[in-house]
């Protein structure tokens, strides 16, 4: 009797250890399983992440460009043009009492174009985004909105240094500009505030407008939102947490943190 | 020992605390120190008062926290009705067992008369105790289940829960023919019964260790 009770439990323990081990085995082809999808899955993410950057940096290239081609076709241009026509006309002309006031006329529009070429290349250089601060690229757009006289916009930056790289200062300065535009387009805004800030180490960066705002849940839900979408996107891209709200009739603030 | 080594993994929990705050996992280390207590207490109680101590107040408090923990750690709704069944589970076989052993309690609760519960001692014992392990057995094998079909798998070592199922495991199942059998052991080969009696105590320190490495290895997510 005593033999038979030992082989039970001997039995009962034999088969418990055996389950144990299949069941490990069975735990460890499921974790490398799960590991080599998890690797999969995050080459695949930074592949997305770097097309998207691609993709910002291309669109601040064209930004840029476009920039670029409208000053000197809106403005150098035809002020080249008036100048070629003052020649042209100073040439016929048999006026040489005026000739003087003419080539004054001349000059003063000659540098005036000087001045806009200088105006050009500095859009030029400043969109070399590695050789300036996030907060002067950021000041450089207030500066648009500011001529554009649509509405008032305040930037408040109590950052100790700027510790940015260019991925974090394109995406960053990306966002920004996406959402002014947004505000400028359909928010019927009268002030814009950014604010630049730290917080528990974090780097904070508020966009905030008192405009209509918008319902985002209903925005989202509609599917319409592809600017919202690409603004998540590439906070993603620089590991940045995304945080939009919006009340109608209040205004929308976009905080950004890193 | 082992209400010792309860208090001691207890001890660890609320030096771990911050990393339990914002879970469940917060209430485990007052349920460990409270179980600790428990089990010192039960020393106070002897024969028949011992069994009806652990089957009204300790086994309810040990397994229903138990499949409270694991259903408010689930991942998703479709394993609470797993965890809700064990509960229902656990509930009718009170009511079995306080069927089945209807004239027992009658004479104990009604009559007053505490030393008939002796003629049963052995089944009465066997059987609550083997149900509920069964019974956590399955909600062990769910929250497996659980991990090995989520990413959770890849970092189980830092999922506290994981550390109290291996524990749970070890001590529980290993201990499952011991407990089936220790009546007649200790009746017919007290040298095999002693021997069985050392290993649960082995294996029920392992648990508790395995509850301590939990506690330390954790991490939230």
């Amino acid at each position: 009797m005593y033999e038979k009770t030992i082989i039970i439990f001997s039995t009962y323990f034999i088969l418990f250890l055996a389950i144990m081990v299949i069941g490990l085995f069975f735990f460890i082809v499921q974790y490398r399983k799960t590991k080599k999808q998890e690797i999969l899955e995050k080459e695949m993410t930074a592949q997305r992440h770097a097309k998207e950057l691609l993709s910002t940096r291309l669109d601040i290239q064209q930004k840029t460009m476009t920039e670029i081609g409208r000053d000197l076709h809106d403005n150098i241009g035809q002020k080249l043009t008036l100048a070629s026509i003052y020649t042209q006309q100073m040439s016929h002309n048999e006026d040489f009492d005026n000739i003087e006031a003419k080539v004054l006329e001349l000059t003063n529009l000659l540098n005036e174009t000087l001045q806009d070429i200088r105006g050009v290349s500095k859009t030029l250089i400043n969109a070399n985004i590695e050789n300036n601060s996030l907060s002067d690229l950021i000041k450089n757009e207030c500066k648009k909105v500011e001529q554009s006289k649509i509405c008032k916009i305040e930037f408040k930056d109590e950052l100790s240094k700027d510790n940015f790289n260019t991925n974090e200062k394109l995406v960053l300065l990306r966002i920004s500009q996406e959402f002014i535009q947004n505000s400028l387009k359909y928010a019927n805004c009268s002030l814009i505030s950014i604010y630049l800030y730290e917080k528990d180490g974090k780097t904070y960066l508020t966009l905030k407008d008192n405009g209509i705002g918008f319902d985002v849940a209903q925005y989202q839900l509609e599917s319409k939102g592809i600017g919202l979408k690409n603004m998540k996107n590439r906070a993603a891209i620089i590991n940045a947490k995304f945080n939009l709200e919006s009340q109608q009739g209040v205004g929308t603030s976009l905080t950004i943190i890193l | 020992m082992p209400s010792a080594l309860a208090v001691v993994s207890s001890l660890v929990g609320f030096y771990n605390y911050r990393k339990l705050k914002g879970t469940y996992w917060i209430t485990f280390p007052y349920y460990l120190f409270f179980q600790g207590f428990l089990d010192n207490l039960g020393g106070y109680f002897n024969g028949s008062w011992n069994i009806l101590y652990y089957t009204f107040i300790v086994y309810p408090y040990l397994y229903l926290y138990y499949i409270w923990i694991f259903k408010k750690n689930a991942v998703s709704s479709s394993y609470n009705k797993i965890y809700n069944i064990a509960f229902l589970l656990f509930f009718v076989n009170y009511i079995i067992l306080l069927l089945l052993y209807y004239n027992n309690f009658y004479n104990i609760f009604i009559l007053g008369n505490i030393d008939v519960i002796h003629n049963d001692i052995s089944s009465f014992d066997i059987y609550l105790e083997n149900n509920t392990k069964i019974i956590l057995f399955i909600i062990i094998i769910t929250y497996f289940y659980e991990i090995i079909s989520t990413s959770k798998i890849l970092y189980f070592y830092q999922d506290l829960q994981f550390w109290v199922c291996l524990g749970l495991i070890l001590f529980e199942l290993f201990t499952f023919p011991y407990n089936t059998f220790k009546f007649y052991l200790f009746e017919n080969f007290k040298d095999l019964g002693t021997k069985m009696f050392y290993i649960e105590k082995a294996l029920c320190a392992l648990m508790y260790f395995s509850f301590i490495t939990g506690f330390i290895c954790m991490k939230k997510r």
